[in-house]
């Protein structure tokens, strides 16, 4: 679990920290910010699913910090934790979909019971992801196995940075591939996935990263920290359309569409259980950019 | 807001932040004792403001006891930072406490001499002196003097 946590006072930011802490999670994952440019900078390279915030702060209250946030990312939920006891600024804190307002100083009991229906329902989001590939993944007909040439091609078309193309081998999908991204494919409007395509980190990062080379810098460096941020998967989101040509039928009336692109986290072995369970063809890639190294990309069908 | 009121409340917030237990003073604060208390002042968006002084060396057990980390570790910053959140919390409610529509400012560090000056042109509307392990904590509200009463 991911979360964030905005206030001015670093004092304040370790309490709130060691009172998230002591809900005895093995999987969280906290991040701590003075200001809200500091934590718009930490979500260039990080994505957090929970955003603690307070609410007087300089320059950029966490009002207008969640709206920031917000749009930035989708399914982020927001808590804050101030001083604010004003009736009016409390209620447009949730209206403005702010999941909780408690105040400070708080009791860690109190901050337990707002979090913890966040947390399990962040972690159901995350399920239903992975379940959604599991279940929907069928009916590929009319499919191509893209060839590396054409791949290649488009991707460079999208890159300022040459991007090779090459054969990859068929790995285990294993912790070693997290967080990756999963793009599902499907026809028009139909509900059933006909394709997926996962990037490995370095995949990601490879096609996520057609920027400047101060923007290559930051890349690299939240590569190293295994990290994907939302413009990493926008460029992502750009080439997986592209790929989506290649793989569909010439057919306008009705074209594949990339319909979910998605960070995937965890239980990668969904994926392993995919290709146990049905006939999938499965194509490996191997991604190659000077500026960023390699990465895997594999691209599943049903044969 | 009386004394004991604002004992209570101060303590309520002291108690979420300290281990040190807090108690009420019967000591009044003078010129003297000033100087040797670090201040910050808060002010709100009408005319009353929040004083806070502090022992140098409460504020560095108060600093240590927010971070949980030894006091020979923390710097100034951390100091200052601990003292303002304190300070900041507790200016909150006071100003709550008077009034539903007050806004506080962030806490502005302030020169003892400055504090004695300010504590001769203002008057007190309430003011409670603590302390904790007998280092001194002092909070006083603020407004103008009545014109009527000088």
């Amino acid at each position: 679990m991911r979360v964030l946590v905005v206030d001015d006072s670093r004092a304040m930011q370790q309490i709130i920290r060691r009172s998230i802490l002591k809900m005895g999670r093995n999987d969280l994952d906290i991040r701590l910010a003075s200001s809200a440019k500091e934590a718009m900078e930490i979500t260039q390279t990080w994505m957090p699913e929970v955003a603690l915030l307070d609410w007087h702060m300089p320059e950029r209250n966490g009002l207008e910090l969640m709206s920031d946030l917000a749009m930035l990312m989708a399914d982020i939920e927001f808590g804050f934790i101030t001083t604010e006891t004003k009736k009016e600024r409390l209620e447009a804190a949730i209206e403005a979909g702010a999941s909780f307002v408690i105040n400070k100083p708080f009791k860690t009991a109190a901050l337990h019971e707002e979090l913890e229906p966040i947390f399990e329902k962040t972690k159901d989001l995350e399920q239903r992801k992975e379940q959604q590939i599991e279940d929907e993944l069928s009916n590929s007909q009319g499919l191509v196995v893209p060839s590396k040439d054409s791949l290649e091609r488009a991707f460079n078309l999208l890159s300022v940075h040459e991007v090779r193309v090459g054969d990859g081998e068929s790995e285990h999908f294993s912790e070693d591939w997290l967080p990756c991204l999963v793009g599902l494919f499907s026809y028009g409007h139909s509900r059933i996935i006909s394709s997926v395509i996962v990037l490995d980190i370095g995949g990601a990062f490879i096609l996520g990263s057609g920027v400047s080379e101060q923007g290559l810098l930051n890349i690299a460096q939240a590569k190293s920290e295994k990290v994907l941020s939302e413009p990493v998967a926008n460029q992502c989101e750009k080439a997986m359309q592209m790929v989506s040509m290649l793989i569909g039928e010439a057919d306008s009336e009705n074209p594949l569409e990339l319909k979910q692109l998605s960070v995937v986290n965890s239980n990668i072995n969904k994926l392993e259980s995919i290709m146990n369970q049905r006939k999938t063809q499965r194509v490996d890639y191997e991604l190659w950019s000077q500026a960023l190294g390699t990465g895997r990309m594999v691209l599943l069908m049903n044969s | 807001m009386d004394q004991k009121q604002l004992f209570e409340l101060t303590k309520s917030i002291w108690d979420s932040f300290s281990h040190h237990d807090l108690e009420q003073s019967e000591e009044a604060l003078d010129d003297h004792q000033v100087f040797g208390l670090q201040w910050l002042l808060i002010e709100t968006n009408s005319s009353e403001k929040v004083l806070v002084g502090l022992d140098p060396k409460a504020a560095y057990g108060l600093a240590s006891d927010m971070f949980e980390r030894p006091v020979q570790t923390l710097s100034v910053d951390d100091e200052r930072d601990a003292f303002g959140e304190l300070a900041h919390c507790v200016s909150a409610y006071i100003s709550h406490e008077i009034a539903d529509e007050l806004e506080v400012s962030q806490p502005k560090l302030m020169r003892a001499l400055d504090v004695v000056r300010l504590l001769h042109e203002l008057q007190v509307m309430a003011e409670v002196m603590s302390a904790a392990e007998n280092r001194k904590f002092y909070i006083a509200v603020l407004k103008p003097k009545d014109r009527l009463s000088e």
